[in-house]
């Protein structure tokens, strides 16, 4: 793949599909296998969605900034908005335990995030934004098909 | 999104999601299971046999769904479940909570024993 592949777009819903075939490609061009482009097909999707109805809300004309990279073992992936800061620590993780709530199943999201990706970082800086990266680790065999 | 009356079991409602069910499209599948529910259809099953995508949005509007239908005695179950979409939900702990099934006979049995 290219040194880095960016996309930018209207941070609307209807832009989810675009981001998601993007960064399909990307995670491809990187070797990544489809089970694993699948993962960060859905983490991307999740992260996106939370950008576009959280830091975007009621914002019309806001965009989202996704970047790829590969590094020898490693693929990464940043998305930056302009929206509101977000703080990832005042999200409580869902409850789902054997007594399921539905009322606490807010960060749902955020737990995908999480369990499919190996490291997620969020970050806010006034002049920049907000910018989550999220890096998935290769596994040799995605190496292997580079 | 498809609803209909299942040809194995009578009394239990099937919803066909199909497709790539991201934030956008959730609210589709939100809507037929609360319409559903709201005819006082509680033994609900979902046929995920052309779903190419859950988010977590479609996942909660089906876990907000299971739990109404049992509070009134009824449940909420999958069937058909593709692969990559089963993974997910092993991955995210959610096959703890919703019961799965291989097929659609399978699951109208299980509901008409609820």
């Amino acid at each position: 793949m290219p040194d880095e592949c960016r996309l930018t777009v209207p941070g609307r819903l209807d832009q989810l599909i675009i981001i998601s075939e993007f960064i399909a490609q990307a995670a491809r061009q990187a070797g990544l296998d489809e089970r694993t482009v699948f993962h960060v097909q859905m983490a991307v999707d999740e992260a996106c969605t939370n950008v576009i109805q959280h830091a975007y809300q009621g914002i019309e004309d806001g965009e989202i900034t996704l970047a790829c990279r590969r590094t020898d073992d490693t693929f990464v992936i940043t998305i930056q908005d302009h929206g509101r800061p977000f703080d990832p620590t005042t999200v409580p993780p869902p409850d789902l335990g054997a007594d399921l709530d539905v009322r606490r199943l807010g960060g749902l999201g955020l737990y995908f995030m999480h369990r499919l990706m190996d490291e997620v970082h969020f970050e806010f800086n006034a002049e920049t934004g907000n910018t989550v990266t999220m890096i998935k680790r290769i596994a040799p065999q995605s190496q292997d098909d580079r | 999104m498809n609803g209909h009356a299942s040809s194995y079991q009578p009394g239990v409602w099937v919803i066909e999601a199909g497709g790539r069910i991201d934030a956008m499209h959730a609210p589709v599948l939100e809507a037929a299971l609360q319409r559903a529910l709201a005819q006082g259809k509680y033994r609900l099953l979902v046929h995920l046999g052309q779903a190419r995508y859950l988010s977590s949005h479609s996942l909660k509007a089906l876990l907000v769904a299971r739990q109404k239908a049992r509070s009134h005695g009824g449940d909420l179950v999958l069937c058909c479940t593709p692969p990559r979409v089963q993974e997910i939900l092993e991955i995210t702990g959610l096959t703890q909570i919703l019961s799965l099934y291989e097929s659609e006979e399978e699951a109208a049995s299980a509901l008409a024993s609820v």
